[in-house]
């Protein structure tokens, strides 16, 4: 039992993490249709300024997290003006290319910045552990599932309740008749790329305590924020977050208690076969990415 | 005597780190053990060392700076007391990547600075890379790596490469000797990368755990890049010790995962990386080190050999970090083909690889160097962290 | 709608074959001579492999022609069928194992069949597999799949070796030859490579590039029209694999020595760059865009540190400044040059008036 606890929190704040990143990709990709490739490298960035805000600037801990999210914001907004504002009526081939570019900027940008050795972001719980039904479970995963989750119900009233949601609703649902009632398809985007580029932040200082720093710290999120978004259909902030929460869960429990050599293959297993029996998404049907 | 001036001038104004090299050799020349003093002889060419080696800034994120560190040191001071044979060493550094096609393009451009010896690389898939040119070309190797295949008689073996480290299974094993023996271990959990590195320690450990007598009661591998390690952790629950053969980074995770589910008490044991400065920081929490323990080549902060403590001081003068076991190979490597060159009083290739085949107990910072196998150093140094630093617990000479 | 068929690159048109729409009744395609392009590249091959005498001028080259076969295998997967597939790396791994496996103890021709037979049906599995998923998704399905490939390589020491790391694989031997010299292993890669060309040309002046086109453009009407979108897609994603395959054979025998991490996700990326900073619109696309791959990292060598940041600069600013690739690049200087040719010839005659 404790040791099904301890996986079971584990994978769920796995998945949580992979959501954040997840949310900032459907944000971009419900506004302006595409999806940004240099995600990864936004949130290994946000890690690094709340490494160097609380190591080089001293700052408190939350303080420096909070200069990453707006710095992050920042850098989402200058990728928008460009990595994408140029050529936003190009086809999605050289946006995508684009956005490869700029990962491989950022990266650049990191190693020369940093250097390449491993490193570490404190967390503001160390490694403390808390006892749940006899399993030790580290507080740092407690407080990535309580961050996100009142980020994604944040999200959510944005989406829902406020004129920018609807305006990002819009967007997706019919580009065109959206653009003619007046929407301002620019400042969308400049949004859209700045809330996603702070959501990037936001899942680096969360998962940056929990491991080594290194530039290919976003990497892995980034490929299973993929498989979430495939798993929840790329359409609803529910289908996305659990799309993400499966692929944590079925990591851990597949690992401990099928195969533990096999275990970074079960997400894609199950995306795979997801894909085959259910183009469409298990929790979604629309499948609008220009890609 | 003019000439000879004017040389070791010359010798000072093409040294890269110009402010405190005087400071390099003058501690060096008081430490002794490895300063060349200069035959009286005339080479017709100056020696020329090339190095392949990973860099920080290039394409292989767990470069360190200690190994052209070392080298660069090794090289002011030889150069300052004059050079060999006449001449200053030539130096050049080549960047290569850790993996990938461009591997063979580095060795290619290094080959083309026409080396009489080549230094580096630093990781197995580099060295496995380069071997077969390396074999074709003619010019003798000294790579820092542990990967068997490129020993005397191993698959990609070669008359013209030498390895500085002693072999990772070698280094596998006295992990596992250490646990049975110093620490009466009955009981073994062992985790590993699965990468040839992790999987051939693995191997190595399960036969030496059984020669002993003792159990291998839990044994988990993951990915090189894993970021979670909580199931792997939870079956060392009921283990002696941990023995660990993974990357920097999942030895550094397992380490917080341990503490974290409250097994930090159990003996952990991991392989050279330990002994690299970063190491620290990716755990982040000193008092987790604590009880950590790694298997490197050599500890140059705590040895007590003639001589090393002033190198080790020489060092972290010069360069401001804490040097590794790399950073001594490195240095030690310029000053065996230094050695060769005043022996044989000739550069060439030929010679230089003959001198390495009979390499016979060359006395160097991080060891006692022989060939044997085309591997060079035969030790193994077990160091454990308090508060915060190396400390040697046991040295073992026969490590494969 | 011949116009358009000649658009092949999503991106750009290819505007210089449109005045001749009048005067020549064939379909375009059969104007752009393909074969004197194929001849070209065969003779550069053979130029550059004499010509050049280093190592590393050698080691370039072969590189360059490998990544230019699956390139072209990309091109067909992706240009002419718009299949956005990551899985090309994977694909060359598979070749790379699977020809190191069939050829120990054998001839090279050994392995090079069990590379071609063993992605092609690997290939034909997957895309059977996920045949029924749109863009996006298939383009996430093959992420997953190279992602996995990996890990077999790794696992599966029976079919590779442990940690899936061989050393002192033989050079190719053919016909009684054994190509060890970097001259001899360019002029076999350059006749794989003119191979790949001449097959590639072959499938654009087929009908089956009209297909593939049209169910790229507009699956829903090329499908109501008749065109066997399955099959098609099928195809040119086993023949696309393929190419990776052999070339990943290529590859295994020429560096003598392969680990996974060689076929990881990084190449897929890269040989997506070979095709997209070459020009999605043309054959001529992946070699280009190949070159630039290989050559541009090795120049940009003495910016030292600042490598990576430049060389990613240049690429937005490549793919942004020429959005047909470097090809589009290459015609606009080719009009550049006509254009600037007619005026001084107008010139030229109004000083005679």
């Amino acid at each position: 039992m404790e040791r099904f606890v301890s996986l079971f929190v584990t994978g769920v704040a796995q998945g949580a993490v992979f959501a954040v990143v997840a949310l900032g990709f459907l944000l971009i990709h419900k506004a302006t249709g595409v999806i940004n490739f240099a995600q990864g490298d936004l949130v290994t960035l946000g890690a690094y300024i709340a490494i160097w805000a609380a190591t080089d600037l001293e700052l408190p801990l939350l303080g420096a997290y909070a200069v990453a999210v707006a710095a992050l914001a920042a850098v989402g907004v200058l990728i928008e003006r460009f990595a994408y504002a140029p050529i936003r009526d190009r086809s999605i081939h050289v946006v995508v290319i684009s956005t490869l570019g700029a990962a491989l900027v950022i990266r650049a940008v990191i190693v020369l910045w940093r250097g390449t050795s491993p490193t570490r972001l404190r967390g503001p719980l160390g490694f403390e552990v808390v006892e749940v039904l006899g399993a030790r479970i580290p507080k740092q995963n407690l407080l990535i599932i309580g961050v996100t989750a009142v980020c994604v119900a944040a999200l959510w009233l944005l989406f829902h309740r406020t004129q920018f949601g609807r305006q990002v609703r819009a967007l997706a649902s019919d580009r065109m008749a959206a653009q003619m009632q007046g929407i301002r398809v620019a400042r969308m985007s400049m949004l859209t790329f700045g809330l996603a580029g702070g959501l990037s932040a936001l899942a680096g200082v969360l998962i940056a305590p929990t491991r080594a720093v290194t530039v290919d710290l976003g990497f892995g999120p980034m490929l299973y924020a993929f498989a979430a978004s495939i798993l929840g259909g790329m359409g609803s902030i529910g289908g996305v977050v659990v799309g993400a929460l499966a692929i944590g869960l079925v990591q851990q429990l597949g690992g401990g208690y099928l195969s533990p050599d096999y275990a970074e293959v079960y997400p894609f297993v199950l995306m795979l076969l997801v894909i085959a029996l259910r183009p469409q998404g298990v929790l979604g049907s629309e499948v609008r990415a220009r890609l | 005597m003019g000439s000879l001036l004017a040389l070791s001038l010359l010798a000072a104004a093409c040294g890269d780190d110009d402010d405190g090299d005087d400071a390099a050799a003058d501690e060096s020349a008081a430490g002794g053990t490895t300063t060349t003093t200069a035959p009286d002889y005339e080479l017709e060419e100056p020696l020329r060392i090339v190095a392949v080696i990973s860099e920080p800034g290039g394409s292989d994120p767990n470069a360190v700076p200690d190994y052209v560190d070392g080298i660069e040191m090794a090289i002011a001071e030889i150069n300052e007391a004059g050079g060999l044979g006449g001449h200053p060493i030539e130096f050049e550094a080549v960047e290569t990547p850790a993996v990938g096609d461009e591997i063979t393009n580095s060795l290619n451009l290094a080959l083309e600075e026409d080396p009489d010896v080549l230094l580096g690389p630093v990781s197995s898939t580099a060295v496995l890379a380069m071997a077969e040119r390396v074999d074709a070309a003619g010019v003798p190797m000294i790579h820092n790596t542990t990967e068997p295949k490129v020993a005397g008689d191993g698959e990609a073996g070669s008359p013209w490469i030498f390895g500085n480290r002693p072999p990772n299974d070698g280094a596998a094993r006295i992990a596992a000797r250490y646990a049975v023996e110093e620490l009466g271990a009955e009981e073994i959990g062992q985790l590993y990368v699965n990468t040839a590195f992790g999987q051939s320690g693995n191997e190595a450990q399960d036969a030496e755990i059984e020669e002993l007598g003792a159990e291998v009661a839990a044994e988990r591998s993951f990915e090189f890049n894993a970021t979670d390690l909580t199931e792997a952790v939870l079956a060392m629950e009921d283990v002696d010790v941990v023995l660990d053969w993974g990357t920097p980074a999942t030895v550094g995770l397992a380490v917080n995962t341990l503490a974290q589910q409250g097994l930090a008490d159990v003996p952990h044991i991991g392989p050279g990386s330990v002994g690299f400065s970063f190491f620290a920081d990716i755990v982040g929490d000193e008092s987790l080190l604590e009880g950590v323990l790694g298997v490197v080549d050599c500890n140059p902060a705590d040895d007590d050999r003639e001589g090393v403590e002033a190198w080790h001081d020489a060092f972290v003068e010069e360069y401001g970090y804490e040097p590794s076991y790399g950073a001594a190979q490195m240095y030690d490597a310029v000053h065996i083909v230094a050695a060769i060159v005043n022996e044989a009083q000739a550069a060439d290739p030929e010679t230089i690889r003959q001198g390495l085949e009979s390499l016979d107990g060359h006395e160097g910072i991080c060891a006692t160097y022989s060939n044997e196998n085309n591997v060079l150093q035969h030790s193994s140094v077990v160091v454990r962290f308090e508060d915060g630093s190396l400390v040697t617990e046991k040295t073992y000479d026969d490590v494969g | 709608m011949p116009g358009s068929e000649v658009g092949t690159a999503p991106v750009a048109a290819e505007p210089a074959a449109r005045p001749a729409r009048d005067r020549d009744v064939r379909p375009p395609v059969y104007r752009q001579r393909q074969l004197h392009g194929v001849a070209a590249v065969a003779a550069l091959v053979v130029a550059l492999s004499l010509g050049v005498d280093s190592a590393f001028g050698h080691g370039l080259l072969h590189s360059w022609l490998i990544y230019s076969v699956v390139g072209l295998g990309f091109y067909l997967v992706f240009s002419l069928s718009g299949q956005f597939a990551f899985s090309q790396g994977a694909f060359v791994g598979l070749g790379a194992y699977a020809s190191v496996w069939a050829s120990e103890g054998r001839s090279f021709a050994w392995g090079l069949l069990a590379a071609v037979v063993l992605s092609a049906a690997v290939a034909l599995a997957f895309a059977v597999l996920v045949v029924r998923s749109d863009h996006f998704y298939f383009a996430i399905a093959t992420l997953a799949f190279s992602h996995i490939a990996l890990i077999v390589f790794r696992e599966l020491e029976s079919f590779t070796a442990p940690g899936g790391e061989i050393v002192g694989i033989p050079k190719p031997d053919l016909f009684g030859h054994r190509f060890a010299s970097g001259q001899d292993l360019a002029l076999l890669l350059g006749a794989f490579l003119v191979l790949a060309l001449l097959l590639t040309a072959l499938v654009e002046r087929s009908p089956l590039r009209r297909e593939a086109v049209a169910f790229r453009d507009n699956r829903q009407v090329a499908a109501t029209v008749g065109v066997p979108v399955l099959r098609l897609r099928l195809g040119m994603f086993v023949l696309g694999s393929t190419y990776a395959g052999v070339a990943g054979c290529l590859f295994a025998h020429t560096s003598g020595f392969i680990s996974t991490e060689s076929f990881a996700l990084e190449l897929g990326i890269d040989i997506f760059l070979v095709v997209l900073l070459g020009g999605a619109g043309s054959m001529w696309g992946p070699v280009l865009g190949a070159a630039f791959v290989v050559w541009a990292p090795e120049q940009l060598r003495f910016v030292g540190e600042y490598r990576a940041l430049i060389y990613g600069a240049l690429l937005v600013a490549v793919v942004v400044a020429f959005p047909g690739g470097l090809v589009g690049l290459v015609e606009a200087a080719g009009r550049w040059l006509r254009r600037g040719r007619g005026a001084v010839r107008l010139r030229s005659v109004g000083e005679r008036a």
